[in-house]
């Protein structure tokens, strides 16, 4: 549990300090955004209570947002992400998705099977994206061309996703 | 009572989230209201020093073609001088020298951090009130316009772009003279739609686009684009015009911001329904 706890709190400054100070002065083509934190949300132990989850989602959004200033749009993806995820553990009872014995860790594709994990990072992953660009454009104007940033900043997203787990799955079972 | 209590209990994470999701979204709409200015000011201190070291180095990689620049920046700066200056003889007849007065000023900044892939583009400049920035003034760089300062810290200032869903600056055809505004439709950061032109006079490719002067903001005759395409169907009363921007906004590197001089002045004569 204490092992678990640092790793997820040096995840968090991790990812945010990353996506805050790097990745967000990145210019792809396309206009696309690569979003790394919201591994963070999806890689949260799978034991934690739903309230813990939503306040940590939602600090890891807010610390984005003063990096970035863009106060609120972060948050209220982040937050979305991790209701998502609370329900697609809801709808989806643990015991489909799982092995009893991996209860405790983070979700993974050792414990869920690649094919589990991903639906469920996908979901994650899309609805983040989605409330996003779609709270920044705050318009359905451009409605398909916010839709192919969502999906586009989403595969990337789990691109960067399967290549970490799978690199730190590699080196040690911790991360 | 208590049955009332367990379900609260049982559904705790959905009170959470809709809690949360209000702070976040109550943050994000108040974004431009003054409570959250402060936390503004803070953050973008906070950031405007990380932002400066980057912004040091690429400013002197781009040095060279930034001398080109600043080379055509002062041959454009002889020629229309006039403009911004304020006659004060409306006589005619022989006007002499001491007729102008000083109208709009200018401050050098350097842009310290940019969005482009946004819905809504914001710049940040490395000049603030310490420098006499305030809000609402005009931003132009050597080859186009940028946008209005939108908040202003101690030393750095954030400007609301041309590249904005709510912008909208007057300009007007450079040979003709006709007033449009102008506004962003998205998506491109080289591409600007132009409507309310009378659709009784020709308009030529490759018009020139210049500020109209209309508003305390920016000067008259600052190069804005060029005009690409007719966007309107014909019959239509009014033209919508496709522009290009004359600026790279994805190099701009060093910046004006206009300060006019007469700005109360020109305020309080404007009647008060007047936008920008």
């Amino acid at each position: 549990m204490q092992a678990s706890l640092w790793s997820n709190i040096i995840r968090f400054v991790f990812l945010v300090a990353v996506q805050g100070l790097v990745l967000e002065h990145i210019r792809l083509p396309g206009n696309l955004h690569w979003m790394v934190y919201p591994l963070f949300v999806v890689l949260l132990p799978l034991q934690m209570p739903a309230v813990t989850l939503l306040l940590s989602s939602f600090a890891a959004g807010f610390c984005v947002d003063c990096l970035c200033d863009m106060p609120g749009l972060n948050a209220a993806a982040a937050t979305l992400a991790a209701f998502v995820r609370i329900v697609y553990f809801r709808l989806r009872p643990t015991k489909d998705v799982l092995h009893d014995s991996d209860l405790a860790g983070t979700p993974s594709p050792s414990s869920m099977g690649w094919g589990g994990f991903l639906s469920y990072s996908a979901w994650v992953v899309f609805f983040f994206h989605a409330g996003y660009f779609f709270l920044e454009a705050f318009s359905f104007r451009n409605f398909f061309y916010t839709l192919y940033l969502v999906l586009g900043s989403s595969l990337l997203c789990i691109v960067s996703l399967v290549v970490a787990v799978t690199f730190f799955r590699a080196g040690n079972n911790k991360r | 009572m208590n049955q009332i209590l367990q379900l609260l209990k049982k559904n705790l994470y959905l009170v959470l989230f809709v809690l949360l999701e209000t702070i976040a979204l109550v943050l994000f709409f108040s974004n431009s209201q003054q409570p959250s200015a402060r936390l503004y000011e803070l953050c973008t201190a906070v950031r405007g020093r990380f932002l400066s070291i980057g912004g040091d180095v690429r400013s002197k990689k781009a040095l060279k073609s930034e001398i080109d620049c600043l080379q055509q920046e002062n041959a454009w700066l002889r020629a229309c001088l006039e403009t911004s200056r304020l006659a004060l003889q409306h006589d005619g007849g022989s006007v002499p020298d001491s007729a102008y007065a000083q109208r709009y000023d200018f401050l050098c900044a350097h842009v310290v951090h940019a969005t482009l892939n946004m819905a809504n583009n914001y710049f940040v400049l490395d000049a603030g009130r310490s420098e006499g920035v305030a809000e609402g003034m005009g931003v132009i760089s050597p080859c186009g316009i940028i946008g209005i300062v939108d908040k202003v810290s101690e030393h750095f200032c954030s400007v609301l772009t041309v590249l904005h869903s709510q912008s909208l600056v007057s300009v007007s055809l450079a040979s003709s003279g006709y007033t449009g505004s102008l506004s962003w439709p998205g998506i491109r950061c080289d591409e600007a739609e132009l409507s309310d032109i009378p659709s009784h006079i020709q308009i030529r490719k490759g018009e020139n686009v210049v500020t109209s002067g209309l508003s305390a903001v920016f000067p008259g005759g600052i190069p804005v684009g060029c005009v690409e395409g007719v966007l309107s169907k014909p019959g239509e009363d009014f033209y919508r015009l496709k522009i290009k921007f004359s600026e790279d906004y994805h190099r701009v590197d060093l910046v004006y911001i206009v300060k006019d001089l007469y700005k109360e002045e020109f305020e309080t004569c404007k009647h008060p329904s007047g936008r920008i």
